[in-house]
């Protein structure tokens, strides 16, 4: 490998870590403000899941490991924000998030599915697994009930969030880096 | 918008909605179909069952109070439903709900840890003989 060769691969290397900084940072921003503005729906745990978009972007560009890395960084930064590290909602979001990523990173490479698909999966997993933390970590049982309300919220929000992925993902699918 | 979410998608996304659908159908018809009996409301305060209020029966709007994880919760009810009036929560979700009349839509106030189901009167009796038949 030549001296230029080395250099050129440094500076993708630095521009990927920029990027990904970057999208973490956006991701735990919009979350953060949506933690702020409850949805006029009155049933816990719904919200449009915007930051999930920055998520599929993480997961396309970069893949599974990367995800899981975004993923687990965005839950516990956002839970440092607002100061729930490690408390209930900390939990529940982290259970939210591990079942989203997984059927994310499962699935994303499936010729059959587009990235709306992906993503309203990912919204189902997030729905399925809070609902799961609530039963493991506050023991409400009747909470399940919840479940198909929550499921047919995620498809709606899951399509939307994909469809906006789709329309972020060619802005960042440049080769020019810098000048 | 939707119209261009509509012709991105691939036969895989229709089949995710198409299967989701189903499920939702499947469960919301199970449990609709019990809200045509005779209704009761179980408030649940941590796992235990400490108010029933027999909704099919109360002629006037009936209050009542049960001590949640975060202070009083005042429960209020009419003929064949029952809602939340009072609570101590940081966003009030279960107050601002309203209404629950419907077996497949609990209220759940999880600050307080208390959970209202509205339930068919005598499900429970009618499953224990089931598993007797079994």
């Amino acid at each position: 490998m030549s001296l230029t060769q080395s250099s050129d691969n440094k500076f993708i290397e630095l521009a990927k870590i920029s990027e990904f900084a970057l999208l973490l940072a956006m991701a735990c921003v919009i979350q953060f403000f949506e933690t702020l503005v409850p949805l006029p729906i009155p049933i816990p745990g719904v919200k449009i899941g915007l930051a999930n978009s920055m998520t599929i972007l993480i997961l396309y560009r970069y893949g599974r490991k990367r995800t899981w890395q975004f993923s687990f960084a965005r839950v516990v930064i956002v839970s440092l924000i607002t100061g729930s590290f490690l408390s209930v909602p900390f939990w529940l979001s982290l259970c939210g998030a591990i079942v989203s990523v997984g059927m994310m990173t499962t699935t994303y490479r499936f010729r059959a599915l587009s990235i709306i698909g992906v993503s309203m999966l990912g919204a189902i997993g997030h729905s399925v697994g809070q609902i799961f933390g609530v039963q493991i970590f506050l023991q409400i049982p009747q909470v399940i009930i919840y479940l198909p309300v929550l499921i047919v919220i995620s498809l709606i929000t899951g399509s939307l969030i994909g469809w906006l992925s789709l329309q972020l993902l060619p802005l960042l699918n440049t080769k020019k880096v810098g000048n | 918008m939707w119209l261009k979410v509509w012709q991105t998608m691939k036969i895989g996304d229709f089949i995710v909605v198409a299967l989701t659908l189903a499920f939702v159908t499947i469960w919301g018809m199970s449990s609709f179909s019990q809200s045509s009996k005779q209704l009761e409301a179980h408030v649940f305060v941590e796992q235990a069952l400490v108010l029933t209020i027999p909704l099919s029966e109360i002629e006037e709007t009936t209050q009542y109070e049960v001590a949640g994880a975060n202070g009083p919760v005042i429960i209020e009810a009419q003929k064949n439903q029952v809602r939340v009036l009072q609570e101590r929560s940081p966003k009030h979700l279960c107050s601002i709900q309203g209404w629950a009349s419907q077996t497949f839509l609990p209220i759940v106030c999880l600050p307080n840890k208390t959970v209202i189901e509205v339930v068919a009167k005598g499900g429970e009796t009618e499953n224990e003989f089931d598993s007797v038949v079994r």
